[in-house]
């Protein structure tokens, strides 16, 4: 397998023609790609919120966004400089010191996720033993942060949302926490590279979409869930608690919540596709492709395509994913906080563990299709 | 890096551990307390199993069963203090002097 | 992992402040709210110094059990027995907080002592690649006795707090039961004034 184009590799190199000791380059090079993914999260985020926009409006027969920018473009900037130049308010009553940190602590595991999304062969941040893992382990961090914008806000429904949204994070951690099990079992791996490597080859066919298909709805749902997204946004149900814990944020605080819910779907969409559609693989095996062609595979060219087309692939599977979830938004009803247990609890959970058992004797039985 | 730094730490842990298992009133802050001191002795398992069995690493896999009981001891102690809360109206350690109720 | 020592001794240090200052604020602080997050960051900096004793998969499963579950489950039991509470002074408590501490102390030094003079026998082999291989490796050949009861523990525990926690919705109040009697003068009996 041709590992594909090696950006550290060749940046240290520059670095070091451009008369750069040989000790600093790797130093120099170690912020580079955290800034990039950090300011590729951002984007990602203004792009979501257009389409948000758009999507909603389209639902809703209505135009949206129009004149800011062409085709309401700009509207998201617009509506993150608007943020940051309210007024930022702690109310008398609250605990500052909690309530600051709050959206804070949803917000970094986050971000930290992303170091281990991968976007081609060499082109993720860390390529973490660990992998998926760390992503759950952090995601299971973010409760905390909201049980403590929840407190500090000294409000009952800012309390209530709070605890509802610490209660669901944790019931849907564990189906989609044995759903990514089922996939880790046949990668034999934690590695999101892995993953992607193990369903490489075959195009579309290899992909896990058919080989866990019942997995696949269970890691939606409950991602879906711990995004906190219609029909399962119960900690921000406008109709019983106002807003749930953001009740009393303004300005950038709230801003910080909502780009960490944003920035959060678009890691679980991403992940999703690591997971499930193959990651930076084309519908079409680039290799076969080049092979038809005849050209060698490590041709420069042919890498900085495969290469490009790779973060391509993955961004579009992502941003589609993100378009079901938004149309889902806006034609689903919300469920009760009851059913949203009982969903998660009654029948997530068991099926979850039924498809691993399945995907267990599957892989007893067929090694060759399920990752012996 | 020495082993001695991890075995002084997790001493020091321990026994901050001890002093507010002792002196709490509160229940729920005894349990905490117990949590401190269970990290302690994960610590120390970890430490030992890095300096002293790199190879097969059982410290580890102690640490991760010693994880998961205080993860069955956290929620079995929680539901008693709730349902002793339910009972007596208090978490105050000091009134929980009666065998039965 | 392939810090230099200096990073790591600074690394340790930071961690270290963090794991004591977050234990003292837990046992000291008088907001139980405050102590309950302060337990959450000495987890968090836990999870670090296990980073630096070479294992990734233990530090990952520390921040997803100890602050993703038990961290969130303490934090709910306090906020569900919200009672602002004021303990009411023992006549002594000064007495046990300082015996206490004087053991506590005393713990400290014996322990200290016997870490400063034990001669390890360290190993100075390199550490696995794959802890998580590893541990799994173990899991299922000399500890899978351990590893089934533990199973089997979590299931008891599970069942055992529900039970424990579970509120009765049944009503406890039972209907009064009306009791007919006559309203009648009570007799003594003859046979007792016939002696």
């Amino acid at each position: 397998m041709n590992p594909g184009i090696d950006l550290q590799a060749s940046v240290i190199h520059v670095l070091t023609d451009l008369g750069v000791p040989e000790d600093l380059a790797p130093v120099l090079w170690v912020p580079l790609p955290l800034l990039l993914m950090l300011a590729a999260a951002t984007v990602g985020v203004l792009v979501a919120v257009w389409l948000e926009r758009k999507v909603s409006a389209a639902a809703q027969q209505r135009v949206g966004p129009e004149y800011i920018g062409p085709l309401g473009i700009l509207a998201p900037v617009a509506d993150g400089l608007k943020l940051i130049f309210k007024e930022d308010v702690i109310p008398a009553k609250a605990d500052p010191l909690l309530f600051t940190l709050g959206p804070a602590i949803v917000v970094i595991p986050v971000f930290l996720s992303y170091l281990v999304v991968p976007f081609g062969q060499k082109m993720v941040i860390t390529d973490l033993g660990i992998g998926i893992f760390f992503w759950i382990a952090l995601a299971s961090v973010v409760p905390i942060g909201l049980l403590m914008a929840g407190y500090a806000s000294n409000n009952k429904y800012a309390l209530l949302g709070g605890l509802r949204a610490a209660a669901q994070s944790i019931s849907y951690e564990i189906p989609l926490a044995l759903a990514v099990l089922a996939i880790v079992m046949m990668s034999n791996s934690l590695s999101t590279i892995d993953i992607v490597q193990q369903q490489s080859g075959y195009g579309i066919l290899g992909w896990n979409l058919w080989r866990q298909p019942v997995g696949l709805v269970i890691f939606w749902v409950a991602a879906l869930a711990e995004c906190e997204r219609l029909p399962f946004d119960l900690p921000e149900a406008e109709e019983e608690l106002v807003a749930g814990y953001q009740t009393e944020y303004t300005g950038m605080k709230f801003g910080l919540f909502y780009l960490g819910s944003y920035v959060n779907l678009i890691l679980s969409s991403l992940l999703f596709a690591v997971l499930y559609l193959g990651g930076w693989e084309s519908p079409v095996s680039v290799s076969w492709l080049v092979g038809l062609v005849g050209v060698p595979e490590n041709t420069p060219w042919v890498e900085v395509i495969t290469a490009s087309l790779g973060v391509v692939m993955t961004l579009f599977k992502a941003y589609l994913l993100l378009f079901l979830a938004i149309l889902l938004r806006w034609t689903v009803p919300r469920v009760r906080i009851d059913q949203l247990l009982d969903l998660g609890w009654k029948f997530l959970l068991p099926v979850s563990l039924v498809n691993l058992l399945a995907t267990a004797a599957l892989k007893l039985a067929f090694p060759v299709a399920f990752g012996g | 890096m020495h082993l001695q730094f991890f075995l002084l730490l997790a001493a020091a842990l321990f026994c901050i551990g001890v002093y507010g298992l002792i002196n709490s009133r509160s229940a729920v802050r005894v349990l905490m307390c117990i949590e401190l001191m269970l990290n302690a002795v994960n610590l120390n398992l970890m430490a030992f199993s890095n300096f002293l069995d790199p190879q097969e690493i059982r410290g580890q896999v102690f640490t991760v069963f010693v994880i998961t009981i205080a993860a069955a001891e956290a929620a079995v102690g929680l539901a008693i203090v709730l349902s002793i809360y339910r009972n007596r109206d208090t978490v105050d350690m000091e009134r929980f002097n009666l065998l039965k109720w | 992992m392939n810090l230099a020592a200096g990073v790591q001794i600074v690394s340790f240090g930071l961690l270290a402040a963090i794991i004591l200052v977050g234990a003292l604020g837990v046992v000291l602080l008088p907001n139980i709210v405050f102590a309950a997050f302060l337990l959450g960051l000495v987890f968090i900096g836990m999870a670090g110094q296990y980073l630096l004793l070479n294992a990734d998969f233990v530090a990952a499963a520390q921040v997803l059990i100890y602050v993703g579950a038990v961290n969130v489950l303490i934090l709910f039991a306090i906020m569900l027995v919200n009672k602002k509470e004021d303990f009411t002074p023992l006549p002594r408590a000064w007495v046990r907080r300082g015996a206490t501490a004087l053991v506590c102390l005393g713990l400290f030094a014996l322990m200290g002592t016997t870490i400063a003079s034990t001669p390890w026998a360290l190993d100075p082999a390199p550490t696995v690649s794959s802890s998580v291989a590893t541990i799994g490796a173990h899991f299922f050949s000399d500890f899978l006795l351990p590893f089934e009861l533990v199973s089997v523990l979590l299931l008891a525990a599970l069942i055992g707090a529900v039970v424990l926690a579970r509120r009765d919705y049944l009503p406890t109040v039972k209907e009064q039961e009306t009791v007919f009697s006559l309203p009648e003068r009570p007799r003594e009996l003859i046979t007792s004034d016939s002696k």
